[in-house]
């Protein structure tokens, strides 16, 4: 192949290409650096009445030690969600990463692991977290004598005392689960589901129950575990309250990533913090956006949206001339 | 993998940090220690039932069987071994043969032959020497009832005679030295009939030889009079009066035969007399000994004994080629019991097998219901991180300690409770019954939780189940159906029952209540829109919830069923042999009554037992048995009959209902009509015949076929001509009076046999009476017939038992959810006696379901297993003697069909009821509650 060297910088060369392919061969796998990488991911539920489409294409980048909130209106996807990150449940289509671990791909085997090894999870409802007939320390060191990760009956006892210092119910470890509050309980849970060092934690509406001082203190122990232990903690929620507790808030519609909510703490030179939230709409892979229901209603967009680039940001006009 | 948990530690001796680590099984089992402990129950109620049944049938067999034995007289049941000793056949060493030495050595050789089954008493065995053939005893002073008849006496030697006898009067006889005279005792019965005394001398003539002369030295009285020793001999203790055919018509004459004992050590002198002397040995069986299974054995054993290859060994060994061994109905009285055995076989082994799986599904569904309570615990567990191996272990752990030893422990009682020999097929009874829970719990909860899905809607009560249950269903259904197809075409090709047989009740049973699952809610579905107009709540929502079938019915229904049918089938059995006796009483008289004489009835006899209370209907009729036909070839009964009254007779006892009486009556010319059985029939043709009878020759032409006739004996030919038709055309027959009726039979209803019999007697001393409900009477069941009767009404009862079991295990499994249903439905506003109502209808399509689909399987498996079991060895001891009887076959008995199905939906009924009551006593906040944590 000769190799031609044009005056118009509009021809393409066959080098051209061949090194645009190749730089795009090098840069680094969509969510490589993210424990959790969700691509286009689909889930269709087959009912007796017809087909359920759970999540329709979503697109979910979560980094190492974020502590993240999953919100949206119920059948929005979000359980489902949780679930297959957990690996209770199996994509239909699109790609799942978890640390690692392909989610559409996993044989029974590598489930099993999986679910010891790098997820921990707490359910909403208080009682189904916990095994009634063992104390709250039993029930923290259950996970660990299932997988046999912690080995040796002192770092099981030492690493029990730990989690529950951690989350502050220590004093609640020879009680059983209806001897203690709502909350206490919620605690011991995330307690359980950190017993086997996961890299990752999910919590299915953890504070459904709880009234909200309990939730306030829920929230906290998550928080205090993210900071603590480092693990990337990942709550599906209700409630409005989480938005102050967590650094990124993802709300979901109709089984794709709608909006954001990332909240920065800012230091001026004068030592204040500031905290400021602000609300994002998301941009998948493809650089899909979706237009908030009440901006679209507002200017009655309907079908097309007519957009124009700006030095430093992108016009969106409706279709009606003005 | 986490190995099972070891001992605990306590916190003193770890020191800071307290334990976490919890054994597993044990706090396991001590949260839940109501539900282990009826499981544990259960099992070992389970356990013990299935060891004590192949005991109690083994017990039950061996105690008719020594019962039977042992009702015998003991001469009736010994097996005895006979020489017979004279100076003809042992011309050199006779005297030697009869000494004590030989007798017992001879004894030990035969003892050698004897090893079990055959087992005979050694305790009772009796050998010694009489004389071969009572010799006449010719003094004066002995009683003769009839003059010139000398009594007759034997003379016997037995060794031990002073340990069986006690001295009233002088002393024990003793051997003596001279030929000729020898010292003899006799009993006190003996002494006072025939007037001797000690020191009296009985002269026995020795027929050629040169007599003996017995010398009394002592009258003694019997000791252990009922032990062998002095019953294997008739005579032995008294004397009996015999009897002697006189000759030339003359009077029978009567003279005494009396037994005089020697000391066994004089034996020799008897082979003086007429015929010399047969040494015997007499072993009565030892009938604690006997068990059922070995019966035939120990019949082929007595055979080989007796006439077999043994016989000619003991011969040899004993070096005296003329003993025999007999036994004298030993082998009559056993082998009957086998055949009766291989009857009463099959009624057992369907009850067992109906059992069997109820107990099983039972266990099953035990396992099942602490599978489904204890899902969310086994799903959290999973979602954790266990490992479905370490599950299975654990799970495995917790149901082996709580099934094994329960299962031991009802073994252990069975074994002690129920002493026989076998216990392998106990043991095996209880290891699977042990299996069975033990796996029970385990296999339900790794099905449920093999993969892990809690978010998906728990759903119990789904539309319509899924396409894999379907296909798994309609394949039962139709391997099944197939399997019983070629049951009912094999029919009794080998005369047994097997094991596919015997699960025929079960396989009909799981084929209803597949179909029967599938079908029932159709109807209600259909019912669901109409009752939704109704006015009240109750019953719409009671046929829709009704019309949603849980997937989870099937094994109580199945369980219903099978406890059902089993029951039914017994009462088929037991309904066969009523109506097979009733058969056969009613053949073996004729009619409800008769009375029968050899020659002419006495005149007046029939106008005086029409009057007798109880006798409704009189038939005369004339029977001359045993007439053949032109070709000699075929014999047959004629019977000469009243028409009318026959016909009334015939439709009485349901022999025939349209017995043409007219047609008999128009005796055209010539030939009179007659009615005759199928063969001669054929053989006589459309022309007429000549029939001989003790009157005369007459003609007769066939005017209709009938199988049978009444009184006529089942299996012959009969030719039935009216005896009127015949009066009008010989009117000196009449007059000489061979048309009178030999016969007469009676129908009534409760014809008092003691009135008759009077009658008859005064009459006549020489009628024949038969009462058809005496027959019937005696006809009853042998001890292993009702032995087994007892043991299958147990088995019944059982199964009746884990039925009421299963339908309350059921109950349980859908209670937590109906309970919700119920509380959600107070907060609605529904009253106390609607929720009550509503509790029932929610639950009473499904038991309704088993209670009819007991009842049909019921009525189906009655004709199914008809060609399988032959119920004539269980109807009666001893089999009939010709093939035409109709064989006793399986009947369906209304009453069984009925009753257990009625109680069954009672218990359901109340137990529902009560539980409606309950949940209304407790509140709604805690039944809510449960609900949402369910």
């Amino acid at each position: 192949m000769t190799e031609q060297t044009s005056a118009t910088p509009d021809a393409l060369t066959l080098a051209d290409l061949e090194r645009r392919v190749e730089q795009q061969r090098q840069r680094p796998a969509h969510g490589h650096d993210a424990l959790i990488a969700c691509d286009r991911l689909v889930r269709i539920f087959a009912g007796q009445g017809g087909e359920v489409q759970a999540l329709q294409g979503l697109d979910l980048l979560v980094a190492k030690g974020e502590l993240m909130a999953l919100v949206g209106a119920s059948g929005s996807g979000k359980s489902t969600l949780l679930n297959i990150l957990a690996g209770l449940d199996v994509p239909t289509a699109g790609g799942a990463s978890v640390a690692g671990f392909d989610l559409l791909a996993m044989d029974s085997r590598s489930r099993l692991r999986y679910r010891r090894e790098v997820v921990g999870f707490v359910w909403q409802q208080t009682a189904r977290n916990l095994l009634p007939y063992l104390t709250a320390a039993q029930n923290v060191a259950l996970p660990m004598r299932l997988s046999g990760i912690v080995k040796g009956r002192r770092q099981r006892a030492a690493r029990t005392a730990e989690l529950l210092e951690m989350t502050g119910v220590a004093h609640c470890r020879d009680r059983r689960p209806h001897q203690m509050s709502g909350g206490e309980q919620q605690r011991t849970a995330i307690a359980v589901a950190l017993a086997n060092h996961p890299a990752l934690v999910l919590a299915d509406e953890p504070t459904g129950q709880l009234d909200s001082a309990t939730a306030e203190q829920i929230f906290a122990t998550f928080h205090t575990v993210n900071e603590e232990l480092g693990t990337t903690v990942v709550l599906v929620t209700h409630d409005t309250a989480v938005a102050s507790a967590v650094h990124r808030t993802v709300a979901i519609r109709d089984g794709r990533t709608a909006s954001e909510v990332l909240r920065r703490t800012t230091t001026d030179d004068q030592g204040r913090t500031m905290t400021t939230a602000r609300e994002y709409a998301t941009v998948d892979r493809a650089g899909r956006l979706q237009l908030p229901g009440d901006f679209t209603q507002a200017l009655e967009i309907r079908d097309r949206v007519l957009l124009e680039l700006e030095p430093d940001h992108i016009t969106v006009r409706p279709d009606q001339a003005p | 993998m986490t190995a099972l948990p070891g001992p605990r530690r306590t916190s003193a001796e770890d020191g800071t940090a307290p334990s976490a680590d919890t054994p597993w099984i044990r706090t396991r089992l001590r949260a839940a220690p109501g539900a282990a402990l009826a499981l544990s129950l259960l099992v070992l109620v389970t356990a013990f039932l299935a060891a004590a049944l192949p005991r109690a049938i083994d017990v039950q067999e061996d105690t008719a069987l020594r019962d039977t034995v042992a009702r015998a007289r003991v001469v009736d049941r010994s097996v005895t071994a006979t020489l017979d000793v004279s100076w003809l056949s042992f011309p050199y060493n006779a005297q030697a043969l009869v000494t004590p030495r030989s007798l017992a050595s001879t004894e030990a050789v035969f003892q050698s032959f004897v090893h079990p089954p055959l087992a005979l008493d050694r305790r009772q065995t009796v050998y010694g020497v009489r004389t071969a053939q009572a010799a006449p005893a010719t003094d004066a002073y002995l009683p003769r009832p009839t003059a010139h008849t000398d009594p007759e006496a034997t003379v016997v030697a037995q060794p031990d005679l002073d340990r069986f006898t006690h001295v009233v009067d002088g002393r024990l006889p003793r051997p003596g030295s001279g030929t000729g005279t020898v010292e003899a005792a006799v009993t006190e019965r003996t002494a006072h009939i025939m007037h001797l005394r000690t020191g009296s001398v009985v002269h026995l003539a020795g027929g050629g030889e040169a007599g003996l002369a017995m010398r009394i030295t002592g009258v003694v009285r019997p000791l252990h009079s009922e032990a062998a020793y002095w019953n294997e001999e008739p005579d032995l203790k008294a004397p009996t009066l015999s009897t002697v055919p006189g000759q030339d018509r003359s009077d029978p004459k009567y003279y005494w035969h009396f037994t005089a004992l020697i000391d066994d050590r004089a034996a020799g002198t008897l082979l003086g007399l007429r015929e010399g002397a047969t040494a015997y040995w007499r072993h009565p069986a030892d009938t604690g000994a006997l068990t059922a299974r070995s019966a035939s054995d120990l019949v082929d054993r007595i055979a080989a004994l007796t006439s077999g290859p043994q016989a000619a060994q003991l011969q040899q060994r004993t070096g005296l080629r003329g003993i025999t061994v007999e036994e004298e109905g030993l082998a009559t009285l056993v082998e009957p019991f086998g055949q009766e055995r291989a009857a009463t076989a099959p009624l057992v082994m369907v009850a067992a097998v109906g059992v069997g799986t109820v107990a099983v599904i039972v266990l099953l569904m035990a396992g099942e219901l602490a599978a489904a309570r204890r899902r969310t615990e086994l799903v959290l567990l999973r979602a954790r991180g266990a490992g479905l191996r370490g599950l299975a272990v654990r799970l495995l752990g917790e149901s082996v300690l709580t099934a094994v030893p329960a299962a031991a422990v009802g073994l252990v009682l069975a074994l002690l409770l129920i002493p026989t020999q076998r216990s392998a097929a106990a043991v095996a009874g209880a290891g699977a019954v042990a299996a069975v829970a033990s796996l029970a719990l385990p296999v339900r909860a790794l099905l449920a939780v093999r993969t892990v899905r809690p978010g998906e809607p728990e759903d119990l009560v789904r539309v319509r189940p899924s396409r894999r249950r379907t296909v798994a269903e309609l394949t039962v259904v139709l391997v099944v159906t197939g399997a019983v197809l070629a049951l009912r075409r094999r029919g009794t090709a080998d005369g047994g029952l097997d094991l596919l047989t015997a699960a025929a009740p079960v396989l009909v049973a799981v084929v209803a209540a597949v179909v029967l699952l599938r079908l029932y809610p159709l109807p209600l579905r259909l019912l669901a829109r109409p009752a939704a107009r109704l006015r009240g709540a109750v019953l719409p929502l009671g046929v829709a919830r009704a019309g949603r079938a849980p997937a989870t019915a099937t094994l109580p229904l199945l369980a219903v069923l099978v406890a059902l049918t089993v029951t039914s089938f017994g009462g088929a059995v037991l309904s066969g042999v009523s109506a097979g006796r009733d058969r056969a009483a009613l053949a073996a008289v004729g009619a409800d009554a008769a009375i029968e004489a050899p020659a002419a009835l006495p005149a007046g006899l029939a106008e005086r037992v029409r009057r007798l209370g109880g006798v409704r209907d009189v038939a005369s009729v004339r029977i001359e048995a045993g007439l053949r036909t032109d070709s000699r070839r075929t014999v047959y009964d004629l019977f000469m009959v009243d028409p009318r009254t026959y016909a009334r007779l015939a439709a009485a006892t349901g022999v025939d209902d349209g017995f043409p009486a007219r047609a008999l009556d128009n005796g055209g010319a010539g030939a009179f009509a007659a009615v005759v059985s199928p063969r001669l029939a054929l053989e006589f043709g459309s022309g007429p015949n000549i029939v001989r009878a003790a009157a005369g020759s007459f003609e007769v032409r066939t005017v209709a076929t009938r199988n049978s006739a009444a009184a006529a004996t089942a299996g012959r030919n009969f030719v039935i001509v009216s005896s009127k038709a015949l009066a009008r055309a010989h009117p000196d027959w009449l007059d000489a009076g061979s048309l009178s009726p030999t016969a007469l039979y009676m129908t009534g209803d409760h014809i008092d046999g003691h009135s008759l019999r009077a009658t008859a007697h005064q009459a006549s001393a020489r009628l024949t009476v038969l009462v058809r409900s005496e027959e019937r009477a005696a006809l009853k069941s042998t001890a292993l017939q009702s032995g087994t009767q007892h043991v299958y009404l147990a088995v019944v009862a059982a199964g009746g038992g884990y039925c009421a079991l299963a339908l309350l295990l059921s109950l349980l499994q859908s209670s937590p959810q109906r309970s919700t249903t119920l509380a959600r439905l107070r907060t609605m506003g529904m009253q106390g006696r609607q929720r009550q109502w509503l509790a029932v209808l929610d639950m009473l399509p499904q038991i309704l379901l088993g209670a009819l689909g007991g009842m049909l399987t019921g009525l189906a498996v009655v004709p199914l297993l008809r060609p399988g079991v032959d119920l004539t060895a269980l109807a009666f001891t001893s089999r009939p003697q010709t093939a035409d009887v109709p064989t006793v076959v399986l009947d369906t008995d209304p009453l069984a069909l009925v009753l257990p199905s009625a109680g069954l939906l009672a218990m359901a009924c109340a137990v529902l009821v009560a539980q409606a009551w309950l949940t209304g006593r407790r509140g709604e906040g805690t039944n809510l509650r449960m609900g949402d944590q369910a």
